[in-house]
């Protein structure tokens, strides 16, 4: 018993002693939608992939604003805290080899069944993605749409005394 | 046994083969007209490169179906300000006058406003072109929104992310190829929307956006605007990144105060006409109800 309490001691203290602590990145297999505000049926803003940098910048019960860099363009918004991992960065080469050590003692052998790449929620954020892109599809018709007619623009012209 | 026999085999073929190699490679150099046949290959081979080198044309209308793609990635990504539809009116008729004096009237252009208050405009191939709300509310006048959506008209209007296609290495994969990515779709097309998107929000050439502005300028004296009104939106637009509303912007385009200095040496070369009176303050404060 004194062993397994000693574990796992060391579980949580190696790693708090050798990594800094604002390090984070996505973690579902495929990726997670980063929404305007906390709440499920908000707008999507962009889709982030899996394994991606984020900062938090609050944490609102299962809800964290992050802030991401895309394509050099900082952005902010919110996902479900789930989605995101704590990356164990070391401060120093030292701490890095020391916990790289430490983790392989709980290593796995990695397993030879292939996984599925998309599971259900994999295909629930696919569908999601699929609904906002078809929104911005149905968008740009309704661009395509709105026209000015050619007595709209002579009256614009005529009213502002431009060049006819 | 079995293994032994099989190392045997395989070293045997590769050797051969290795051999085989060799003696093609020495052909050319053994052959006593070696110098000339040389001198022809090397020639086909320039021709190939300069073949590989020329830009795969797309047409207006293939434009148009990619900017259909970059426009619905863009309102994606910052969606579209639909409450109030009398300023999106608005800026299309401003950027309807102003592109009929432009240098590409017949194409047709789409204007709508994007729901962020980040200032900044994009121009996507085709004609589609997107101011954001920060910008609308940042503007004074309508010479000075006509300024933006100028400056954005002539990157459609000189096929700046088009160019930059043209030019990147995805579209050196051949001509057919091209084609068919745009007739059918698929893959290839995919890349290239991705590709026009990212020329799109990492930024133009700096070339490009200080010709944007010359053109922009020249537009605005088309339709009779003052054309002054270019200098004030990169005034503000200085004023507004140093406030931190227009980061992105300040990332994807030259300062602005470099711009205003290159834009007075095309003012001197330009030989516009005095510059009218005409900013419109009023009608631009009563159609976006600021």
């Amino acid at each position: 018993m004194l062993r397994v309490f000693v574990l796992l001691g060391l579980l949580f203290v190696v790693p708090n002693l050798a990594c800094s602590e604002d390090a984070y990145y996505i973690g579902p297999r495929v990726g997670v939608d980063m929404l305007k505000s906390p709440h499920s049926h908000a707008k999507v803003i962009h889709h982030l992939p899996r394994l991606m940098d984020v900062s938090v910048i609050t944490k609102r019960r299962s809800w964290w604003k992050i802030k991401v860099m895309v394509d050099n363009i900082s952005m902010q918004g919110w996902v479900p805290q789930g989605a995101i991992r704590k990356r164990y960065q070391a401060k120093s080469k030292a701490a890095s080899s020391a916990m790289t050590s430490f983790f392989n003692l709980f290593r796995r052998a990695p397993s030879k069944r292939e996984t599925a790449v998309l599971g259900v929620r994999g295909l629930d954020n696919e569908a999601k993605l699929s609904k906002a892109n078809q929104a911005s599809v149905e968008a740009v018709r309704w661009m395509e749409k709105l026209q000015v007619s050619d007595q709209a623009v002579s009256d614009f012209i005529q009213a502002g005394d431009l060049n006819p | 046994m079995k293994w032994i026999l099989a190392c045997f085999i395989s070293l045997c073929i590769t050797t051969s083969a290795f051999a085989f190699g060799i003696s093609l490679g020495g052909f050319g150099v053994s052959n006593q007209n070696g110098s000339k046949n040389n001198t022809i290959d090397l020639r086909r081979i320039q021709q190939g490169f300069k073949l590989a080198q020329t830009l795969i044309p797309i047409s207006d209308e293939d434009e148009v179906k990619l900017g259909r793609s970059v426009a619905a990635k863009v309102i994606s990504r910052f969606g579209m300000d639909n409450h109030d539809p009398q300023s999106t009116y608005y800026i299309n008729l401003i950027g309807t006058v102003i592109a009929q004096r432009s240098d590409r009237p017949n194409l047709h252009y789409h204007f709508a406003i994007l729901d962020t208050d980040d200032v900044n405009a994009y121009a996507c191939p085709g004609g589609f072109i997107f101011i954001t709300r920060g910008l609308l509310h940042t503007v004074k006048d309508e010479a000075e929104l006509g300024a933006a959506l100028a400056h954005e008209i002539a990157h459609v209007t000189e096929r700046h992310i088009v160019k930059a296609l043209q030019h990147s290495k995805l579209m050196k994969t051949g001509a057919q190829m091209a084609a068919d990515a745009f007739t059918h779709g698929g893959a290839l097309f995919d890349k290239m929307i991705d590709q026009a998107t990212d020329s799109l929000f990492q930024g133009l050439k700096k070339s490009d956006e200080f010709d944007a502005d010359a053109k922009a300028l020249v537009y605005l004296d088309n339709v009779g605007y003052d054309y002054r009104a270019m200098f004030d939106v990169l005034t503000l637009l200085e004023q507004q990144t140093k406030v931190g509303r227009a980061e992105v912007l300040h990332k994807t385009h030259p300062d602005p105060v470099l711009r205003i200095k290159k834009l007075r040496k095309v003012l001197k070369h330009e030989h516009l006409e005095a510059p009218t009176d005409i900013r419109l303050q009023a009608r631009f404060a009563q159609r976006t109800q600021g």
